[in-house]
């Protein structure tokens, strides 16, 4: 631990040192174009040497051209820097968990920037990465579109009101409130040495009042409120950029007419203006949504490019509406959010965890990028133009207004609210009003000359930006743990409260009809049947299963869930060495309805019949689970899809791109084959495991010397078989799931047969939305609930006969005698990595192998349950390179 | 219109609804002018026939469960009085709501639970369950998938594993969600 700190902080010193000698120099100030021309210049010089110079240029074997890319290799430094640094501060922030990421970048920039300045004092602002059109142009686009992207629906339309109110009549509040107060405190020389003006202060207070959607994100994302308070900051900070643009631009275009010739017309344009631009952007969005929808509905043939057409069309509807001064963010929000909700049916579910991915990964650079050059910006010559009196007002102006802003407008809400926002949601709100990189760059784009005392509003501004992320961001938590805040709901949904919030919706409707007034929960259905039936058909490629499977999906999830519990609950009485599983077994494997009546031979005929194909769970979104959702989900959630993940097999025809692109050929023998794979693989992982044990008794296993993570996974499991002859021709066989043994078994012991359990996962739950029926996969039987016969049985002793019996069994297998090893080395099911991941998992203790034979020796039926061994991720890759020669 | 229909309804009996109910002055003349409206035939009384003349009400997958619930008892007709106390159910609540009041939280639930009880024998079967189910469901979903989520939703909820659901078990477990915001309307002044 020790060491890894001070290998964390050196990273991050050479880190912050690379960031502020790479710094691009106020000299190579232009971007792209600048490298270009000087590129051309370069060319067209040395074009020009050899045409007219009489000495011939010898062909060079090397050359240097450092000053071509000078520009984008700096950027990619700049970025790879920031990012190693955010690696290696993720360390100090385990540490100080109580400061929020943004803080610390804040301070990382600061560093830098400090060390920056010092090299070279004349740096300044209007610099190569953080001039405002690159802010605005670049980097502030992915943070906004993924938070378009995966803001959740029905939270936002529930509280649209609620929002809609915050982000217009707050804003226009607090920038009139903040402009008139700082005009009033000026005019009474309350800011001695600086002179503003009515149509300045409102520029400022236009600046200062919107809360900034990416400061808000890094902070609430970190603190897990309720979805109502959440959904109500998030979705105030993403809008409220079209109601501050239209006043900057509106005030700035009064300074241009000058206070006095200011007629009504004027203000009347404004009011206009700021229609056009909110619903202009909303327009262009939701118009580039839809067109996104619409092109991914046919891009089955060509799915690699899926995650571009998302992309490109959210970026484009930005720069749309950037073109006609339109509200980009509110453009890009509202293409990210429409497409969200049609290309999830539309797009394989591999360009789905692309496209979530990428959102994520821009967003996420992007932010760190945003903060540290927001720390960097700080350290620059505008300090000189300081006055405490203007900062100091402005700092109190602009708490006491967000305060009075939330307070009375949430007071106005609650009228009409059914679930009132509580006194102390009102109060993390107001304190939730974090101040950043948009209110910067805006007030860097104004011009000293049309405003003089512009800089000292920059120096005001970045003085709130800091005061706010610092002292507000970094107490939030404390805060919102001390006043018990109601925080995100964090148990899981179940089968009944899926059907009962549907039966609420539908009869809440009902009612609304009945008493005549179309209220909220009339016009979401009314929206839900127009989606259904018109939305839906355009955009969505195989639209009429959408809305009713979720309930399907629900089922699955949960049975998945459950699965996923009893898969953690077999880790953790494994582990324990204590296998007192027995009663309980059957109860932990048939989940439910095959607790009570149904046999497990009908249990497995259900799993067969609906299980495969609509067997869904969303593996890998777990990764790029979306920061609105991560609020709402628990951590412990992720471990529990972590250990899923270990356990799962990846049936490799589950993939719907490949499958319907032809590229396996389904033919019925190479399943077959496929199969055998398998069931020789764990013929073979079985016979090693008697290798080892006999061995392990008698004296140390081979690979004892080796480190624990070298060993292969069937170390660590332990088995016992009773017959292993039987059980290897029942592996054979075609149908061994539905085990007419079973019943037999079962008669006199529930536990005697059990089977086994694996979880396997899908791709994503594309399959199931795109409401195609996919092919089995290889086993024919995975499913939520695969059982596979041989892994658990009780254990009558008598393994040496078994072993002669197996080896003597007339199978041979290539990897027959291959040790525990070189079996993992060249079993295709298992790499490497995945051994060390599911030996961290799940540390067996080594003593237990010693100790099960006496168990068996007693004579208890008692259940030893493998897992490390079968559960190994089979990548679907890997079933692709079995060689066919393994067969 | 309002203050004609208005004519119809005594002071002493809005004054009795609103005691019984909750119901504000005008929210009573506003819904009784909503009554009026439905009651085509102008005689005091709604039938079956007349809610499910409601356009939206008629495409709703649970209107005749809805409209159920209205006639308690088995009347074949619903007065005022009788519509008043079923609305009074959706009206919102909070912490200071009393028990007994048509409006709490637990009233709430016993509303949904009789939707789901067709029988009114106080017991949801898998039967009942997998009705509501199919009404909410489209054709989408085979009977047998839906009768594996019926039978996965009866053992959520059946804490003492009789495979019935009584409304005690229905309350804890309705309990969890947030009930009084989602089953509430916003009945206008």
């Amino acid at each position: 631990m020790k060491q890894s700190w001070i290998v964390y902080l050196f990273v991050v010193c050479v880190c912050v040192l690379a960031l502020a000698l790479i710094y691009p120099k106020p000299d190579e100030n232009v971007l792209w174009k600048r490298a270009h021309i000087r590129h051309i210049r370069s060319t067209n010089a040395s074009a020009g040497n050899a045409t007219h110079s009489t000495s011939v240029n010898r062909f060079p074997v090397a050359v240097v051209n450092w000053e071509r890319v000078s520009n984008p290799y700096l950027i990619s430094m700049w970025i790879i820097f920031a990012g190693l640094a955010k690696l290696g501060f993720h360390l100090i922030h385990k540490v100080v968990r109580r400061v929020p990421e943004s803080c610390i970048l804040i301070c990382v920039g600061l560093i830098v920037g400090g060390i920056a300045y010092a090299i070279d004092p004349n740096h300044r602002i209007e610099q190569l990465l953080f001039n405002p059109d690159t802010f605005f142009l670049f980097i502030l686009p992915p943070i906004v579109m993924e938070a378009g992207y995966f803001m959740p629906k029905e939270p936002f339309f529930d509280n649209l009101g609620t929002i809609l109110t915050y982000a217009i009549i707050g804003t226009i509040f607090n920038a009139f409130a903040i402009g008139g107060s700082l005009f009033a405190v000026s005019t009474w020389g309350l800011t001695p040495g600086v002179n503003l003006t009515i149509l300045e202060c409102l520029l400022f207070g236009s600046i200062i009042s919107a809360v900034d959607p990416v400061a808000v994100i890094s902070v609430f994302e970190e603190i897990h409120v309720n979805t109502v308070l959440y959904i109500c900051v998030f979705g105030e900070s993403l809008l409220n950029d079209g109601v501050a643009v239209v006043l900057f631009k509106m005030f700035e275009g009064y300074i241009h007419i000058g206070q006095n010739n200011i007629i009504a017309i004027d203000i009347v344009a404004a009011i206009a203006s700021f229609f056009v631009v909110a619903f202009g952007g909303l327009f262009i969005g939701v118009v580039f949504g839809y067109l996104g929808s619409f092109i991914t509905k046919y891009t089955v043939h060509n799915r690699i490019i899926e995650p571009t057409f998302v992309f490109v069309l959210c970026y484009l509807a930005y720069l749309s509406a950037e073109v006609f001064h339109l509200s980009g963010i509110i453009a890009i929000v509202f293409a990210a959010f429409t497409m969200s909700a049609y290309v999830e049916h539309n797009i394989s579910s591999k360009s789905h965890t692309t496209v979530k991915y990428g959102m994520k990964m821009l967003a996420n650079i992007a932010e760190t990028i945003i903060f540290m050059l927001l720390g960097i910006a700080a350290v620059s010559d505008f300090w000189q133009y300081w006055n405490t009196g203007f900062v100091f007002w402005t700092l109190l102006f602009i708490t006491i207004y967000r305060v009075i802003g939330v307070l009375s407008l949430t007071w106005i809400i609650n009228c009409i609210r059914i679930d009132k926002i509580s006194k102390v949601d009102q109060f993390v709100m107001a304190y939730g009003g974090l101040r950043g990189a948009i209110a910067f760059s805006l007030v860097s784009l104004t011009s000293p000359e049309l405003v003089p005392p512009i800089k000292t509003m920059i120096c005001a501004c970045i003085v709130a930006i800091l005061f706010t992320s610092f002292v507000q961001g970094s107490t939030i938590r404390p805060f919102v743990e001390l006043l018990k805040v109601r925080t995100a709901d964090k148990h899981r949904k179940t089968m009944f409260e899926d059907v009962n919030l549907r039966l609420i919706e539908h009869l809440m409707t009902g009612i609304e009809d009945v008493t005549g007034h179309h209220g909220h929960h009339y016009w979401t259905q009314r929206f839900l049947r127009f989606n259904a039936e018109y939305l839906s058909r355009w955009f969505i490629r195989e639209p009429y299963k959408c809305r009713d499977l979720e309930i399907l999906e629900t089922f699955h999830r949960i049975n998945k869930r459950e699965a996923v519990d009893l898969a953690a609950e077999y880790e953790r009485a494994g582990s324990s060495g204590e296998m007192k599983l027995t009663g309980t077994m059957a109860n932990l494997l048939l989940p439910y309805e095959m607790r009570r009546s149904y046999s497990q031979a009908s249990f497995n005929t259900m799993v067969r019949e609906h299980g495969v194909s609509d067997a869904i769970i969303d593996m890998r979104a777990l990764e790029v689970q979306n920061k609105s959702k991560a609020a709402i989900r628990s951590t412990e959630d992720a471990d529990v899809h972590h250990v899923l993940q270990q356990n799962m097999y990846k049936p490799r025809t589950r993939d719907p791109t490949r499958h319907r692109r032809g590229y396996i050929d389904e033919d019925p023998t190479r399943k077959r084959q496929e199969q055998e794979i398998l069931i020789r693989h764990k013929i073979q992982q079985r016979r090693q495991h008697k290798h080892y044990k006999h061995k392990h008794t008698r004296h140390k296993p081979r690979n004892s010397s080796k480190s624990p993570l070298a060993k292969p996974p069937s170390n660590k499991s332990i088995k016992k078989v009773n017959s292993l002859d039987e059980e290897t021709t029942k592996l054979l066989a075609p149908t061994f799931v539905v085990d007419p043994n079973v019943d037999e078994s079962k008669s006199q012991e529930v536990s005697h047969e059990d089977p086994g359990i694996t979880f396997t996962v899908g791709n994503n739950n594309a399959g199931l939305k795109n409401g195609r029926k996919l092919a089995r996969n290889p086993l024919g039987f995975m499913s939520s609930f695969e059982t596979l016969p041989e892994e658990i049985s009780s254990d009558v002793a008598s393994e040496p006969t078994d072993v002669t019996h197996v080896d003597g069994g007339g199978l041979e297998l290539p990897w027959k005698s291959m040790n525990n090893n070189e079996a993992a080395v060249s079993d295709p099911h298992v790499t490497s990595s995945e051994q060390g991941k599911g030996f961290e998992l799940w540390p067996r203790d080594p003593n237990r192998t010693p100790e099960s034979p006496q168990k068996s020796s007693e004579e208890v039926p008692t259940v030893v349950v493998t897992s490390t061994s079968e559960t190994n991720t089979l990548d679907e890759n890997m079933w692709e390179s079995i060689p066919e020669d393994n067969v | 219109m309002g203050s004609k229909t208005s004519l119809h309804l005594q002071e002493d009996e809005i004054q009795r609804i609103h005691e019984e109910t909750g119901f504000s002055h005008n929210q009573i003349i506003r819904l009784f002018s909503r009554f009026t409206c439905l009651d085509k035939e102008q005689n005091g009384f709604l039938t079956r026939d007349d809610f499910l003349r409601i356009p939206e009400l008629a495409i709703n997958p649970l209107a005749e469960r809805i409209v159920d619930s209205f006639f308690k008892n088995g009347h074949e007709h619903v007065n005022f009085r009788t519509f008043m106390n079923t609305l009074a159910h959706f009206r919102p609540c909070n912490s200071k709501t009393p028990d007994d009041a048509p409006n709490s939280v637990s009233n709430k639930i016993k509303f949904i639970f009789s939707i789901y009880d067709y029988d009114r024998d106080n017991t949801i079967l898998k039967d009942e369950l997998l009705q509501v189910l199919e009404l909410l469901v489209g054709a989408n979903i085979s009977k047998e998938q839906l009768s594996h989520i019926a039978e996965r939703t009866l053992l959520e909820c059946d804490t003492n594993n009789d495979r019935q659901i009584t409304f005690e078990e229905f309350k804890n477990e309705m309990i969890k969600s947030e009930i009084d915001s989602k089953m509430s309307v916003r009945f206008l002044d």
